[in-house]
C-alpha cells in the first residue's frame, strides 16, 4: 500500500514537473501539457451533457482526439527537440487552432464558451510576449471574420467590438508585461551591481599594502564592468617619494595583449595630462575608443585635497556595449577605490618615514659606536705601548743605578750590564715594531713591491736560520716544491714575516724538536708554512695571538720576550699582499703557521 | 753606595710579586744589599699564597700578571683581617692617573710607577719599616 502511494506520488510529480533534465525554459510548457491533459480529461466525459446534436458531438470528439494527438506529440518532442518549442510559436499556434475548432464546434464565436477559451489561451500566450499573443488574437479575429463570411451574414457590431477589443487588450497586456519585466530586470541589475560593488570593495579593504590595494583596484574594476581587461597606472608620487620614475602599471591580465597595451598608453596619456594640470572640475569618468575596436572607460582616482590624481584606471569593454552601470554606483565605486588607494598611500608614506627614521637612528648609533671603538682602540694601543716601553726602561734604569750604587761587586756588574744590553735591544725592537705597525696601519709604509722568487727567498732564510736552530738542539728541514712561481711583493717585509715565524717556532719548541720550513703550490696560491713540534696554541687563543700586545704562554727558553706585536705586524704585511696568515695547532703536539700568497700571474694581483 | 742607616726591622721578609724576571732581580738585589730578607713570586696566585704563608710586613705588587692580577691580589690581602699589618706598594708600568686611583681604591697603601729609582725605593722601604717599628713599640 505504502509502495503504491509512493509510486503514485512519483507519477504525479513527473506528470506536473516533467523529466529532471528538461530545460528550464520548458518547465512551464510542460505544465501546459499537463493542464491540456486535465482539460481533455474533463471535457471528454462532460461533452454529452451539452445536449449537442449528434454530428456536432462527433465533431467535438474528433477535435478532442486531435487535441490528444497534438498534446502527446508536444510531450514527446519536448525533451528531444527543445529548440523547436522554446519560442512558443508551435504551441501557441496549436492551441489557437484547437480553440478555434472547439469554438466552431461548440456554437460559434458568440457563445460564452468562446470567451472562456479566448481569455485562457490569450493569457497563456502572453508568456511569450507580443508576437505569439498578437498572432493568436489575429487568428481569432480572422476565424471570427471567416465565420461571418461563410455564413454570409452581415458583419455586426459585436464582431467589430470583439475584433478591436481583442488585439487592443493584447497590446495593452503585452505592454504592461514588458514594463513589469523591465522594472524587474533593472532591479535585478541594480542588485547585481550593488552586490558586485560590495564584493569588489571588500577586496580593497583586505590589505593596507599599496601594491596589494592597487592590484585589488584593477581586479575590482574589471569585475564591476564585467570585463577581463583593466589596467591601472599609479601616479609616480604615490608611494611618498617625489620621483618621476616610470610609475608602476598594474594589469588584470599578463600585460601582453594588444588591448592591455592600448589601455596602458591611454592611462599614460591621462596620467600625463593629470600631472600637468588637474582642476577639480575635470570629469573623473570618461569614455574613449581604442584602436583594438574596444571602448574604454577611464576612471581617474583624484581627491580634492591632492593636486595630482592618485592613479588612472582604464577598463576595456566591447565596442558598442552599453555601459549599464548606474552613475551613483559608479561614483560610489570610484570614491571607495580612491579612498582605499589614498589610505594605502598614506600608510606607505608613514611606514617609509618610520623606516627611514629607524635607519637613520641605527646608522647614527653605529657611527657613534665605531667612533667610540676607534677611540678606545687608540687609547688601548697607547696605554699598551706605554706599558711595554716602561718595562725595559725600568730594567735599564734600575740596573744602571744599582751598578752605580754598588760598584763593589764585580760579580754582578757583568750580569747587570748584560741585562741592560738585552733590555736596550728589546726597547729598540719595540720602538721599531711600534713604528712599523703605526706606519702600516696609517698607510704610510713605504712598500718596495717587486717580483720575488719564492724559492730564493726561502733558501736564503733556510741558510740563515739553519745554524741558529741547530745550535738550539732542534732539527731543521726545508722542503720546497720545484715549480714555485714568483710572487709580487716587498722582499724585505716577506723576509721579516717568515723570520718572525721561525723565531717564534724556536722560542716555543723544546730541545730535540723539529722545525720545518715548507714552500708549495696549492690551489693556484703559494703556500709558505713553518711547522714546529712545540707547545702549540690553545684553540681559544688561535685568533688572539694575531692581535696587538696579546702574548700567550711563556717562552720555554731564556730567549728574550717578544714585543707582542710580531704576529700583528706579520698579518698586516701578509694582508697587504692580498694573502692570508693563520695557525693550525694542537696544544702539546705543535703548530703550523701558514702564509698563502697569490702567485704573481694571478688575476687578484693584477687588479691590485 | 746608599747611606747607612740603622739596621732594618727584622719582623719578616719583604715579598716582591712580579712576572718580569729582571724586576724581581733588581729589587731583590737592591733590598738584599740593604740588609733585608727578600722573597719573590712570579704571578698573582702564587703571590697571594706567599703573602698568606709569609705574612710579610711589606709587599711590592705588580698589576699586569698572569693568574690573578695585582688588583685582585690586593683586594684579597686587604679583606683578610689577619694581614692588616701588611703594607702593600703597587708597582706598575700602568702610569695613568686612573690606574693609580684604581690601585689605591682597591686598598693599596702606596702606588709607584715604573721605571722607578732604586735609591728612592730603598729610602721608602726604610721609612715605612721604621714607622711600623715605632708604632709597634709605642
Amino acid at each position: 500500500m505504502r509502495l503504491s502511494a509512493q509510486v503514485l506520488t512519483e507519477r504525479l510529480h513527473f506528470f506536473w514537473n516533467g523529466p529532471e533534465d528538461l530545460p528550464r525554459n520548458l518547465k512551464l510548457e510542460w505544465r501546459f501539457v499537463a493542464v491540456r491533459w486535465l482539460g481533455i480529461a474533463c471535457l471528454a466525459p462532460s461533452l454529452p451533457l451539452a445536449h449537442l446534436p449528434f454530428d456536432r458531438l462527433a465533431a467535438a470528439y474528433l477535435v478532442l482526439i486531435v487535441a490528444t494527438v497534438y498534446n502527446a506529440g508536444l510531450q514527446h518532442l519536448m525533451p528531444r527537440r527543445p529548440q523547436w518549442l522554446a519560442n512558443g510559436y508551435i504551441s501557441t499556434l496549436g492551441d489557437a487552432l484547437l480553440d478555434i475548432a472547439m469554438v466552431i464546434v461548440g456554437g460559434g464565436f458568440d457563445s460564452p464558451f468562446y470567451f472562456i477559451l479566448f481569455t485562457v489561451t490569450l493569457a497563456a500566450a502572453m508568456r511569450y510576449g507580443y508576437g505569439p499573443s498578437l498572432g493568436v488574437a489575429l487568428l481569432y479575429v480572422s476565424a471570427d471574420g471567416i465565420g461571418y463570411l461563410a455564413a454570409q451574414q452581415p458583419v455586426g457590431a459585436p464582431f467589430v467590438v470583439r475584433s478591436l477589443l481583442l488585439p487592443l487588450t493584447t497590446v495593452l497586456a503585452g505592454y504592461l508585461r514588458e514594463q513589469a519585466q523591465q522594472a524587474e530586470a533593472a532591479l535585478q541589475e541594480r542588485l547585481r551591481q550593488s552586490n558586485t560593488l560590495n564584493e569588489v570593495t571588500g577586496m580593497l579593504g583586505a590589505s593596507l599594502e599599496l601594491d596589494a590595494v592597487l592590484r585589488a583596484a584593477v581586479a575590482a574594476t574589471a569585475q564591476l564592468f564585467g570585463s577581463d581587461t583593466a589596467v591601472l597606472q599609479a601616479s609616480s608620487g604615490l608611494d611618498g617619494h617625489a620621483v618621476t620614475l616610470p610609475a608602476p602599471i598594474f594589469s588584470s591580465g599578463d600585460g601582453h595583449s594588444p588591448t592591455e597595451r592600448a589601455l596602458e598608453s591611454l592611462c599614460s596619456r591621462y596620467a600625463h595630462r593629470a600631472q600637468i594640470a588637474r582642476t577639480t572640475d575635470d570629469e573623473l569618468i570618461s569614455i574613449e575608443y581604442l584602436s583594438t575596436g574596444h571602448q574604454a572607460v577611464v576612471l581617474e582616482l583624484a581627491l580634492p585635497t591632492r593636486q595630482l590624481s592618485l592613479a588612472t584606471i582604464a577598463v576595456a569593454v566591447p565596442a558598442g556595449a552599453a555601459i549599464s552601470l548606474d552613475s551613483d554606483i559608479l561614483d560610489s565605486f570610484v570614491e571607495r577605490i580612491t579612498l582605499a588607494v589614498e589610505n594605502a598611500s598614506l600608510y606607505r608614506t608613514l611606514a617609509d618615514r618610520s623606516q627611514d627614521l629607524q635607519r637613520a637612528y641605527s646608522d647614527l648609533a653605529t657611527a657613534h659606536q665605531e667612533l667610540l671603538s676607534v677611540d678606545e682602540m687608540k687609547t688601548n694601543f697607547l696605554a699598551n705601548v706605554s706599558h711595554e716601553l716602561r718595562t725595559p726602561l725600568t730594567s735599564i734604569r734600575s740596573f744602571s743605578e744599582l751598578l752605580l750604587a754598588y760598584e763593589d761587586d764585580p760579580e754582578v756588574q757583568k750580569e747587570f750590564l748584560r741585562i741592560i744590553s738585552t733590555e736596550s735591544e728589546r726597547l729598540t725592537r719595540l720602538v721599531n715594531d711600534v713604528l712599523d705597525i703605526s706606519r702600516i696601519e696609517a698607510g704610510h709604509m713605504d712598500w718596495k713591491m717587486d717580483s720575488i722568487g719564492v724559492s730564493e727567498l726561502l733558501s736564503d732564510l733556510g741558510r740563515t736560520f739553519a745554524p741558529l736552530i741547530t745550535l738550539a738542539d732542534l732539527t731543521f728541514d726545508v722542503q720546497l716544491d720545484e715549480d714555485l712561481s714568483r710572487v709580487y711583493g716587498d722582499r724585505d717585509r716577506l723576509h721579516q714575516v717568515i723570520a718572525n715565524l721561525l723565531n717564534n717556532a724556536m722560542k716555543f719548541t723544546r730541545r730535540g724538536g723539529t722545525i720545518v720550513l715548507r714552500g708549495e703550490r696549492l690551489d693556484g696560491e703559494i703556500r709558505i708554512s713553518v711547522t714546529d713540534t712545540g707547545i702549540g696554541v690553545a684553540s681559544a687563543d688561535q685568533e688572539r695571538i694575531f692581535e696587538k700586545f696579546q702574548q700567550v704562554g711563556d717562552t720555554l727558553t731564556d730567549k728574550p720576550r717578544g714585543t707582542g706585536l710580531g704576529l700583528a705586524i706579520c698579518r698586516d704585511i701578509v694582508e697587504h699582499h692580498q694573502g692570508r696568515l693563520w695557525v693550525d695547532s694542537t696544544p702539546g703536539l705543535g703548530s703550523t703557521f701558514s702564509v698563502a700568497l697569490p702567485s704573481e700571474n694571478s688575476e687578484l694581483l693584477r687588479a691590485a | 753606595m746608599l747611606e747607612q742607616l740603622p739596621s732594618p726591622n727584622m719582623s719578616g721578609p719583604i715579598l716582591v710579586i712580579d712576572d718580569e724576571p729582571y724586576i724581581l732581580r733588581s729589587l731583590s738585589y737592591l733590598l738584599q744589599r740593604e740588609g733585608y730578607t727578600v722573597e719573590t713570586a712570579v704571578n698573582g696566585a702564587e703571590g697571594l699564597q706567599r703573602v698568606r704563608s709569609l705574612r710579610p710586613p711589606l709587599v711590592f705588587l705588580d698589576i699586569m700578571m698572569p693568574h690573578m692580577n695585582g688588583y685582585e691580589v690586593c683586594e684579597q690581602v686587604k679583606q683578610d683581617p689577619s694581614l692588616e699589618e701588611t703594607y702593600v706598594i703597587m708597582l706598575s708600568a700602568k702610569g695613568q692617573q686612573i690606574d693609580r686611583e684604581r690601585g689605591l681604591l682597591g686598598g693599596a697603601d702606596e702606588y709607584m710607577t715604573k721605571p722607578f729609582s732604586p735609591r728612592e725605593v730603598a729610602q721608602r722601604v726604610r721609612t715605612i719599616l721604621a714607622e711600623r717599628a715605632a708604632s709597634r713599640t709605642a
